[in-house]
C-alpha cells in the first residue's frame, strides 16, 4: 500500500468521525472522548519532546513527509474537535438560558392574570 | 364577510411573536382582534416599543427581557396560551404578510375535520404571483430539503401560519432558538407522528413584510442549522 494512502485515510476518518459525532452527539460520551484524546495527545506530545526524532519516524510509517506536517495535521483535527464541542455547548447554554428566560416571564405574566382577576372582582 | 357574525371567535389563541415590529404591530393584532378573542404578543426584547403598540393594538403582551430568537417567543407564547380556555392554537407572523380570514378558514377546516395541525401552504393550488421568482425558487428549495430532512411531504416548509390543537402544543416543545423553528416543526411533525393537513392561503408581500423577512443568505444559515441540530431532540 502506497503510505501517503494511510495519513489520507486517517486523516479523512478523523474528520468524518467528528462530523458524525457533531450530528450524533451524545454530550457525556463526547466528552469522555474528549479527555481520552487529550490523555492521549498529552502523552505524544511529551515523548514527541523527549525524543524529537518520533515525529519524523512516525511521519515515515504513515506516509508523510516531515514530522512538523504530521504534527500540523494532528493540530487541524484537535481544532476542528474543540470547535465543534464549543459550538455544541454553545448551542446548550442558548436553549437553557431561554428556559429561565421563559418560566420568568410566564410567572410574571400568571401574577399579572390573577392580579387583574382580582381587581375585576373588587369592582363587580 | 360572513365570519363576522360569529365574532369574536373564543376557541383559538392567536400567537404573534415580535422583534422590533412597533410600525406595524398594532394594525396587524387590530385587524386580528377583530376576528379573534384572544391574541397573544411576544415581545421579543425588542429595542423599540412594540410591546406598548402591541397593547395598544389589544393583544395580551408577554415580554422577553433579552432578544431569545423567533422559535423561542413562539414557544413562550404556546406555553401562555395554554393557561387559556382554548382548544386551538395559531402561529401568526406579526410582519402582516398574513390574512385573518386564512386563519378564520383553517380554523373551520380543524373543527369540520380534526387534524393536529394544520398548515398553511403559499404554494398549494395556484403560485403567488406577487412572490419574487428568487424568493420563490428559495422556499421551492426549502421544501425539498424540508422533506428530505424530515420524511414529511409537504408543499411549503417555512410557512409561518399554522393552526395546532391543544396536543401539539403540549408537545411541541420547541428548542430552536431562532428561524430554523420551522425546518423543526416540520422534524416533529414527522417525530411525533402528527396527523397534518395543507390549506392554500396569501400571503400578501408588502415593502416592508419583504424587507423584514429572512434575507435569502440566512437560508444558508437555516439549512446548516437543520442538519446540525437533528440531535436536539433524542
Amino acid at each position: 500500500m502506497n503510505p501517503t494512502l494511510v495519513i489520507q485515510i486517517l486523516l479523512v476518518a478523523a474528520i468524518v468521525v467528528a462530523m458524525v459525532r457533531l450530528i450524533t452527539h451524545t454530550s457525556v460520551r463526547t466528552r469522555a472522548w474528549a479527555k481520552i484524546l487529550g490523555l492521549l495527545f498529552t502523552v505524544f506530545a511529551v515523548l514527541v519532546v523527549i525524543f524529537p526524532d518520533w515525529t519524523g519516524k512516525i511521519a515515515h510509517l504513515v506516509g508523510v513527509g516531515r514530522g512538523t506536517d504530521l504534527l500540523l495535521y494532528c493540530l487541524v483535527i484537535v481544532v476542528l474537535t474543540s470547535m465543534i464541542n464549543t459550538s455544541l455547548l454553545r448551542q446548550s447554554e442558548q436553549r437553557r438560558f431561554a428556559k429561565v428566560v421563559r418560566q420568568q416571564v410566564l410567572f410574571q405574566a400568571r401574577m399579572e392574570d390573577m392580579l387583574s382577576r382580582e381587581d375585576d372582582g373588587t369592582q363587580v | 364577510m360572513r365570519y363576522r357574525d360569529t365574532v369574536p371567535i373564543a376557541d383559538t389563541a392567536i400567537i404573534v411573536p415580535a422583534h422590533n415590529e412597533a410600525a406595524v404591530i398594532e394594525a396587524t393584532i387590530r385587524e386580528v382582534r377583530e376576528v379573534f378573542a384572544h391574541v397573544i404578543c411576544v415581545d421579543d426584547g425588542s429595542s423599540d416599543d412594540t410591546s406598548t403598540q402591541a397593547r395598544q393594538g389589544g393583544a395580551r403582551v408577554l415580554r422577553h427581557p433579552v432578544n431569545l430568537g423567533q422559535g423561542a417567543a413562539l414557544q413562550t407564547g404556546i406555553e401562555y396560551a395554554l393557561t387559556l380556555p382554548v382548544e386551538y392554537f395559531c402561529s401568526f407572523d406579526a410582519d402582516g404578510q398574513h390574512r385573518v380570514e386564512d386563519v378564520v378558514a383553517m380554523r373551520q377546516r380543524m373543527v369540520d375535520d380534526p387534524v393536529d395541525i394544520v398548515l398553511g401552504s403559499r404554494f398549494l393550488g395556484h403560485d403567488p404571483k406577487d412572490m419574487p421568482l428568487g424568493k420563490r425558487l428559495l422556499l421551492r428549495g426549502a421544501v425539498r430539503f424540508a422533506n428530505a430532512t424530515s420524511g414529511v411531504k409537504l408543499t411549503d416548509a417555512h410557512n409561518g401560519l399554522r393552526l395546532f390543537n391543544r396536543h401539539v402544543a403540549q408537545t411541541i416543545d420547541l428548542q430552536e432558538p431562532g428561524y430554523q423553528h420551522a425546518s423543526e416543526f416540520v422534524a416533529r411533525i414527522h417525530e411525533l407522528g402528527y396527523a397534518v393537513a395543507e390549506m392554500p392561503v396569501t400571503i400578501r408581500y408588502t415593502e416592508y413584510s419583504l424587507q423584514k423577512g429572512q434575507s435569502m443568505m440566512n437560508a444558508v444559515n437555516i439549512a446548516a442549522d437543520t442538519l446540525v441540530s437533528k440531535a436536539v431532540h433524542r
